[in-house]
């Protein structure tokens, strides 16, 4: 494609894209005054959560407000609980519940189409909205260590943990990270800033102390890990933080989004980008196709709501869109057409889990329904050291009944009388393997007359990933037994490719493409911040490598530009 | 000899279209408000064991009208005169069968309600070896019905919900 049109903005560098790796971008270039302009495709807040809404323990009844009441209106409880357009009542098949209790209804419409996306066996997540994803993160932090970065498979050209680590408490610093320094046992490191840890839930802290003890023999520590999940939310106030994020109240509505905004998400970043007058912003905004334009390049973008073209002419562009967005602009940059691309995503699979110990107790008043306990273990029969299996333990009771009778192989009715007996005593498992396991390969076609591209996805899974998945269940249900939780049989499903919404490797630093500093090394000057350029997509969550990462390229870019 | 789909339909009459039929397909192939209205008073009454109230009803009905597959379920008369029958034939293993997507729709409906509350989330504190004889009560049934579950949710669950291919569903975003 050659440039044609007139350019309607000019910028040092353009950052496409206000999701957590958007702006962990932005936020360095910012500070060392360089003009950067930013193209975000959505606008304002994707959902108003009342903030004086009641604790979930309120909402159902089991405690009273605080004038002693019990809540009976029935109108404000579906508001609260399906939201006033009923956009809980969406049906999000197996991706995760938060896409439809937490983000409003159309929060994920438009994206494939806008990016020209179509898929096969795979099921793509992404939001036209400022903040993207991160509006429904689960928040769970997990670090990068080298085996996870796959540091040497790229040798010298590899990213390792060490060019991380400065960034990894930058970015911890600036969003807010709750936990403890005890959580070394998952191999996170203690080097992080941190607020004090989210209380455990009753059920969390009998499975860890169980697993504490058990944790004793060297032998069941080889099998499987659990500690204490760090998380992006907020327990105090964060010093020079956004207005409006409040500390954690443990009201257990976190499934239906954080009405304290406790939990991280970048939109909440930007009004305090927009404080430097060398940031700016572009809103509705979708970049369509990069172009080169003499020593720089010129970003064709289309304006969402008249469908007007935008272009904007940079010599640096920094690409954060996500994963599969970035690598068909980079793909399209790079004429790389009618190849077949790697794209990894980590299968992952649920269970539900009965805690013996904690039956016939009451429901909780508080509690925090993001994930509480973080599991590690080594893939049964994998002799790479990488075969790592990671995964994140919740308590069920902040969890949507529906969701959680899904889990169950009962009837409605049955289910119901079991949730009621025993939701107190039910967790909800969640367990994710590395990319490696997936098969899913990305292929850009060429352009049409209208030198437009379309990027197609086919998703499966590596041939052994069931019976991994098969091993795994055996080994998970044995070592849960030792710390006191009963897997509930028939409960184990194996989430469709990309449900899990973990993408990215697919143009991986240190690879034939793209240098240790997230460089095209076809297109100088183009940067890929986001998942994409993940050297691979390890079972750990992995939201905050990727902030850290973008950190990393993005004081790169910085120092680079300044020298 | 097993009985076939056929047979098991013969002798219980839930061929459709014939005089003798038991079996209501309630306005198949086209959205009728009222068709959803009764089938919203089957499944509401169903998970929430009593007399939903209009506002659940309406919003079941919303429900199903924003979702990509708004013709009405087929429930036999039997269970739609006797809602908690329903136990017998809900379909097993087909979590994408209409009739499975619309008893989830109704559960969230009633997790959203005052009754659906208080049948799901009132039970308090109990001694741990009453929670263990429920539990195993519980399961006894459940397993007691699973044959009937087999046969007649296969029944009950053979109008399958069209499948949206790939995202196209989640692109939307109104369902």
């Amino acid at each position: 494609m050659t440039p044609s049109g007139p350019v309607l903005h000019q910028a040092e560098i353009v950052v496409i894209g206000t999701g957590p790796a958007g702006v962990s971008a932005c936020w360095p270039l910012v500070e060392a005054g360089r003009d950067v302009l930013v193209l975000d495709a959505g606008h304002g807040p994707t959902k108003n959560l009342a903030p004086d809404r009641p604790s979930l323990a309120i909402l159902r009844g089991h405690a009273r407000d605080g004038a002693g009441r019990h809540f009976q209106d029935e109108e404000l409880l579906g508001n609260h609980l399906l939201g006033a357009d009923l956009a809980g009542l969406r049906d999000v098949k197996d991706h995760s519940p938060k896409l439809r209790t937490a983000a409003a209804r159309g929060f994920t419409a438009g994206y494939l189409a806008a990016n020209r996306i179509t898929t096969e066996n795979f099921s793509l997540v992404g939001a036209l909205a400022q903040g993207g994803l991160s509006n429904v993160w689960g928040a769970g932090v997990s670090l990068y260590d080298d085996v996870d970065l796959g540091a040497a498979a790229y040798g010298a050209e590899g990213v390792r943990a060490q060019d991380l680590a400065g960034s990894y408490r930058r970015v911890a610093e600036r969003i807010g990270i709750s936990g403890a320094e005890t959580d070394e046992r998952l191999g996170d490191g203690t080097s992080l800033p941190m607020q004090p840890p989210i209380a455990l839930s009753a059920q969390a802290s009998h499975l860890l102390s169980r697993s504490g003890r058990r944790g004793q023999n060297a032998r069941q520590n080889a099998h499987m890990i659990l500690g204490r999940t760090r998380n992006a939310v907020l327990t105090r106030e964060l010093p020079a933080g956004p207005a409006g994020r409040n500390p954690c109240t443990q009201d257990n509505m976190c499934m239906w989004g954080c009405a304290k905004r406790a939990v991280y998400c970048s939109a909440d970043e930007l009004p305090l980008l927009r404080r430097h007058r060398n940031f700016r912003e572009l809103s509705n905004i979708v970049a369509t196709a990069i172009l080169r334009d003499g020593d720089g390049y010129l970003v064709e973008a289309v304006d969402r709501r008249d469908g007007a073209p935008i272009r904007v002419q940079a010599r640096n562009i920094v690409l954060a869109a996500g994963a599969v967005p970035s690598t068909r602009l980079a793909l399209q940059l790079l004429e790389h057409f009618e190849v077949d691309v790697r794209l990894q995503s980590s299968p992952a699979v649920s269970f539900a889990m009965l805690i013996p110990a904690m039956l016939g107790q009451p429901l909780a008043s508080e509690g925090f329904a993001l994930a509480q306990l973080t599991i590690r273990c080594h893939v049964p029969g994998a002799d790479r050291p990488d075969a790592l299996a990671f995964g994140s333990v919740f308590g069920a009771e902040g969890v949507s009944a529906a969701d959680l009778m899904a889990q169950l192989p009962l009837t409605r009715a049955g289910a119901i009388s079991f949730i009621r007996h025993l939701v107190s005593s039910l967790a909800i498992g969640l367990v994710y393997l590395p990319g490696e396991y997936s098969d899913n390969r990305l292929r850009l076609s060429r352009p049409d007359e209208a030198g437009l591209s379309a990027m197609s996805i086919r998703g499966g899974v590596r041939s052994d990933t069931p019976a991994a998945f098969k091993a795994l269940g055996r080994l998970m249900t044995w070592q849960m037994l030792r710390c006191g939780g009963v897997i509930l049989p028939g409960s184990m499903r194996q989430m469709s490719p990309g449900a899990e919404v973990h993408y990215g490797a697919s143009l991986p630093m240190g690879g034939a493409m793209v240098s240790k500093a997230g460089e095209l090394r076809a297109a100088p000057g183009v940067f890929i911040v986001d998942g994409a350029s993940l050297p691979r997509v390890a079972a750990k969550h992995h939201t905050f490598t990727m902030m850290a990462n973008a950190d990393r390229i993005a004081l790169h870019l910085a120092a680079r530009l300044g020298a | 000899m097993p009985m076939g789909n056929g047979n098991v339909r013969h002798l219980l009459h839930l061929e459709t279209g014939g005089r003798a039929s038991v079996f209501m397909p309630l306005g198949v192939g086209r959205v009728s408000l009222a068709a959803l209205e009764a089938e919203a008073r089957v499944l509401l009454r169903y998970v929430a064991c009593k007399e939903p109230s209009q506002h659940m009803i309406d919003q079941y009905r919303q429900g199903v009208l924003l979702s990509d597959d708004a013709v009405p379920a087929r429930l036999p008369m039997l269970i739609r005169r006797h809602p908690p029958l329903l136990r017998f034939c809900e379909p097993f293993g087909r979590p994408r069968a209409r009739l499975s997507r619309r008893l989830k729709l109704a559960v969230m409906i009633a997790e959203a309600s005052p009754q659906g509350i208080r049948r799901m989330f009132s039970a308090g504190q109990n001694a741990a070896i009453v929670t263990v004889l429920r539990l195993a009560g519980l399961l006894i049934i459940e397993a007691l019905l699973l044959p009937s579950r087999l046969v007649f949710g296969l029944l009950c669950a053979s109008d399958a919900a069209p499948e949206p291919s790939g995202n196209a569903q989640q692109d939307r975003g109104s369902s």
